[in-house]
């Protein structure tokens, strides 16, 4: 009985936060950069990766996080001065096709046509909120979840046509972005935000010209 | 030793039991009736029940043969076909959604012959949705049916010989004698693959997508709902709750062994 009421107390024990190391929240858009920005700060960390609705939802609910990435700040009710609020990056919705426009699209007209296969976000999560500011007539085939699974099933060849951020038109080489060329709004502006003391560092370094860099380079533009 | 077991029982049933009384505790009782009638609601209900309902006919007249083949045909490798036929139970939904978009989509293995010489498409159709709940339900249904052939064993072969020498044809032996001995077999795995089928979401999300009207199920508007009106969420998951135990309870009382 006492074994048992020890492992308990173990398992238990996993739960808990290490002090030392920092623990950041972040959008699941920023997935592929997040560890470089990690890195740049010279602060060892874990990283919990999430939609930003959840995030919020865990950090309320008490969650351990000493600083939050976010592509929504208006989901936190906090001071926004006081937990050092940076807008740090912004990223904004493109038209993307797969590797080559097989189907030999040339812009938001084609958002109209029944005959394509087309994947959007679902108006749940942030990405599809910002696709519904976009204000065109759309034949949706799919509402997906993440706009890391329109992504996907832009890469398979599945759509032929999806809504997503420019930075996943980068980071996945079997898409490309078909319209605006140009970084322009609706957009998505990441905020991060310092939720302890110990992730305040963190947070300054992001609106250094080291980390603007990095983010540059991973198709982000500046807020 | 029976006290250290019966402590450790009731602590795992209160373990299994808190989730549903938390859905319970929340529920908006005296507003139950806004999201069931509520479009988007109500247009999952009707996808869900098409889609259950059309996989479950699918199951039988897929998963009968099966279960009869894999249960008197001794074939070698029957040991892996029957692996083979278990893996949906027991494989994340997400990975069998995952898998069936690498065979039966567009650019599948299977999917792109499909699409370019009849002009089938399967993911985003409903169509899509009944093979994703046909994946994941057929087990239940065949290992349910092939146990009772099984384990009427030899009895039920004497007697299906002795129909036969009496003259009776292949067809009727298996309609008059084999049959009823299992009929409440098939029954039981019936009434759980379409349990299993209702309650399908990640192998849906993945191959058959989320569009309301067409694909979007009710475990699939459950998730989606839980994201800005957990209210509708709940109402929702009471919805399956009931369903799922209504198939249990109805299994208990007509085809499980009962102590």
């Amino acid at each position: 009985m006492r074994n048992i009421f020890l492992l308990f107390l173990l398992v238990a024990g996993c739960g808990s936060n290490q002090s030392d190391a920092l623990t950041v929240f972040s959008a699941s858009s920023l997935t592929d950069v997040a560890p470089a920005l990690l890195a740049q700060s010279d602060q060892a960390g874990t990283l919990v990766f999430g939609g930003s609705n959840h995030l919020a939802v865990q950090i309320a609910d008490g969650a351990p996080a000493d600083v939050l990435l976010t592509a929504d700040l208006s989901l936190l009710s906090l001071d926004a001065e006081t937990h050092h609020a940076l807008a740090f990056a912004q990223n904004h919705l493109v038209l993307a096709v797969p590797i080559g426009n097989p189907s030999h699209l040339t812009g938001p007209k084609d958002l109209a046509r029944p005959e394509l296969a087309i994947a959007i976000c679902a108006k749940e999560v942030p990405c599809g909120k910002a696709t519904l500011d976009l204000n065109y007539p759309i034949a949706v085939d799919t509402y997906e979840t993440s706009v890391r699974s329109v992504a996907t099933k832009l890469a398979m060849g599945e759509v032929d046509l999806g809504v997503v951020y420019a930075t996943d038109t980068q980071a996945q080489p079997s898409i490309e972005t078909l319209w605006p060329l140009e970084a322009t709004c609706p957009c998505v502006t990441y905020h991060a935000i310092a939720l302890t003391e110990q992730g305040v560092p963190f947070v300054k370094s992001l609106g250094k010209e080291k980390a603007q860099a990095l983010l540059a380079s991973y198709g982000f533009s500046q807020p | 030793m029976k006290r250290f077991m019966v402590s450790v029982a009731g602590l795992t049933v209160a373990l299994l039991a808190l989730p549903l009384v938390g859905l319970l505790q929340r529920m908006p009782w005296s507003s139950l009736g806004n999201p069931l009638t509520n479009h988007g609601t109500l247009e999952a209900l009707k996808v869900s029940l098409t889609v259950s309902l059309l996989a479950t006919i699918m199951v039988f007249l897929l998963g009968t043969p099966l279960a009869w083949a894999i249960a008197r045909v001794s074939v070698p490798g029957r040991r892996f076909i029957r692996a083979l036929i278990m893996l949906p139970m027991v494989l994340p939904p997400v990975v069998g959604g995952t898998a069936l978009l690498f065979a039966l989509g567009r650019q599948g293995l299977v999917g792109q012959w499909l699409n370019q010489w009849f002009g089938i498409t399967l993911p985003f159709t409903l169509a899509g949705a009944v093979v994703a709940a046909i994946f994941v339900a057929l087990p239940f249904y065949v290992i349910a049916v092939e146990g009772a052939l099984q384990s009427a064993g030899q009895h039920l072969e004497d007697l299906e010989d002795m129909a036969g020498t009496l003259g009776a044809s292949p067809w009727n032996v298996l309609r008059r004698i084999t049959y009823p001995q299992v009929l409440p077999a098939m029954g039981a795995g019936l009434a759980l693959a379409w349990a299993r089928a209702l309650g399908e979401f990640g192998a849906t999300i993945t191959f058959a997508g989320n569009l309301p009207g067409r694909t979007q199920t009710l475990p699939l508007a459950t998730f989606l709902a839980l994201e800005n009106n957990p209210e509708e969420a709940l109402v929702l998951s009471l919805i399956l709750l009931v369903a799922s135990l209504g198939v249990l309870i109805g299994l208990r009382d007509r085809w499980m062994p009962s102590s």
